[in-house]
């Protein structure tokens, strides 16, 4: 049962009423700037005008400020945005590859072996549902408190959403073509290295876009609660703590921010030198 | 041959928990910490046992509370997601505003709203129902706005030429031909929202929920009761996003032979 996702690129929907997709017209064009920019003078109008407490809800020209002070650390060390996600950014990305190496090695054996795959789904299959942030306390347990423990939680979400798409990927490959290459007389590390993973290559892509997103979304949930000292869960749930609700929303900032970046521009190069080169996904139209 | 197919997991299973009993023993850790499968089963049968001042066994209260929260905000979700979706299907304007945010909103993680939550409403079912409402949201307005454009516009004209009415249009064309990707949205919806109810039932409840049971057991050092939790929500995980999403499925889009089963 592998989760699929949804496609995240709108522009490869069927195009309305007729109109050839990217034709956009003046109003539609503007729509985004516009609602964008009446939600934010709604929002700082109604903080600075008193309508709600700047406690609950800070105007976003101060959460701009706090951010960018944060950013450079003048905001004090506690609220020093920078520091917080150098600190969240290094435990990501160690997690991740971690992740990703269990997760390939891993989603390669359970797609080769057809045995192993029979033997372990089933286990995997009830593995899938129990959300990896519910493993942080076992882990703070075990490990002991601090970084080394949402490390090993960061890791898990990594390889527990990649080995089903990997695992997915490997199977799918058409048995024709590993015949085509045995009646040529192909040895079976040839078939794997240049028939098997070449043509699993766009699940195992998925795969570690999957497994990037599920690694951030545990940094960030059991950053709150492992008791690290740094990170931008912590800076997020310790401002919660002393009402510094500018400081909150300027680490949700940042944090969309950081989303946006590792699902936008990490892999889109990526995906143009490799899958798109090869002809294995179409050139989005814009 | 079949037998296969269970005897297989089956070995691999009872030589996993034999390895793992049998280590935990041997290691002399306390097994306390480290409890080997046979203390976790024990605890599952100690929880499930009423006793006189509880009447209800403490581990059906910490399913009950975690799923009412679930099905509470998967009702949110499910009425304002597909709401705004079909909005923003169904008019290009609605979807050239808002279809930046919302694709602006999906990769955050829900965990990042718990904090602003807790400040605006506090520790409780309203904080939690609210921020697993969100991240169960997304999705389905992402796959209803999706499913919704993808509907040959040509139908819709040809309806609309007889006489039918938006509300018509929406309930004999839309919401049939959108269904497809509603329930497959439902499906991620289902799996963002346990995450996420989890999460938040870690940092937000004041004393209940599976999530609570888990985390308060850390307090007290059991980890036996942490791994009846982590059990529990592997349960229910699965009925709700495999089982309940996939009788869905087989009553609507099977049914109408808009999808099929491989």
């Amino acid at each position: 049962m592998p989760r699929s996702s949804a496609p995240k690129h709108s522009d490869d929907l069927p195009a309305e009423s007729g109109k050839k997709a990217g034709k956009k017209d003046t109003a539609e064009r503007l729509a985004p700037y516009v609602v964008f920019a009446a939600l934010l003078a709604a929002w700082e109008a109604a903080s600075r005008g008193g309508l709600v407490s700047p406690l609950i809800l800070p105007p976003p020209s101060l959460v701009l400020e706090t951010c960018l002070l944060g950013l450079v650390g003048k905001a004090g060390l506690a609220y020093h945005i920078g520091m917080h996600a150098m600190h969240s950014l290094v435990l990501l990305f160690a997690g991740f590859i971690a992740g990703s190496v269990l997760g390939i090695v891993g989603g390669i054996a359970l797609g080769l072996s057809p045995t192993l795959y029979r033997a372990i789904n089933p286990l995997l299959g009830f593995l899938m549902p129990i959300p990896a942030i519910a493993w942080a306390p076992v882990a703070m347990i075990w490990i002991g408190l601090g970084w080394p423990a949402v490390l090993a939680i960061v890791t898990y979400a990594c390889v527990a959403e990649m080995i089903f798409n990997i695992t997915a990927g490997i199977r799918a490959v058409p048995q024709r073509m590993v015949w085509q290459v045995q009646t040529f007389g192909a040895d079976r590390a040839f078939i794997i290295w240049r028939v098997i993973l070449p043509a699993a290559f766009p699940y195992i892509f998925s795969g570690l876009k999957l497994g990037l997103a599920a690694s951030w979304r545990a940094l960030i949930g059991a950053e709150m609660f492992a008791g690290v000292a740094r990170g931008l869960g912590v800076m997020l749930f310790q401002a919660q703590d002393f009402y510094a609700t500018d400081v909150v929303f300027s680490a949700l900032l940042i944090i969309a921010v950081v989303s946006l970046a590792l699902e936008q521009i990490g892999f889109a190069a990526i995906e143009k030198r490799t899958l798109e080169r090869w002809g294995l996904a179409r050139t989005a139209e814009v | 041959m079949t037998w296969q197919r269970f005897a297989l997991p089956t070995a691999a299973l009872v030589l996993l928990f034999a390895a793992w009993e049998a280590l935990f023993r041997a290691s002399g850790f306390n097994l306390e910490l480290f409890p080997p499968p046979s203390r976790i089963v024990a605890t599952i049968f100690r929880l499930l046992e009423p006793t006189e001042a509880r009447p209800v066994p403490i581990l059906l209260i910490h399913i009950g509370v975690s799923v009412g929260r679930l099905l509470a905000a998967m009702l949110i979700a499910l009425v304002v997601g597909v709401g705004i979706g079909l909005l923003m299907g169904m008019n290009r304007y609605v979807y050239a505003a808002f279809q930046p945010l919302v694709n602006a909103l999906i990769p955050i993680p829900a965990y990042a709203y718990i904090p602003i939550l807790l400040l605006w409403a506090g520790r409780g079912d309203l904080s939690i129902v609210i921020v697993t409402a969100i991240s169960a949201c997304l999705p389905l307005i992402y796959n209803t706005t999706a499913g919704v454009r993808g509907v040959e516009r040509g139908q819709i004209r040809a309806l609309r030429t007889f006489g039918a009415s938006r509300i018509d249009v929406m309930r004999l064309v839309l919401l049939p031909a959108t269904l497809t990707s509603i329930v497959a949205g439902l499906r991620l919806a289902f799996g963002q929202a346990w995450r996420t109810l989890v999460g938040a039932e870690f940092i937000a409840t004041p004393k209940a929920g599976l999530g609570y049971m888990i985390f308060n057991a850390r307090n007290l050092l059991q980890v036996e009761v942490m791994f009846v939790g982590l059990f529990a929500l592997g349960v229910f995980g699965f009925l709700f996003i495999y089982v309940l999403v996939g009788r869905l499925e087989d009553r609507t889009v099977v049914r109408w032979g808009m999808l099929s089963r491989q």
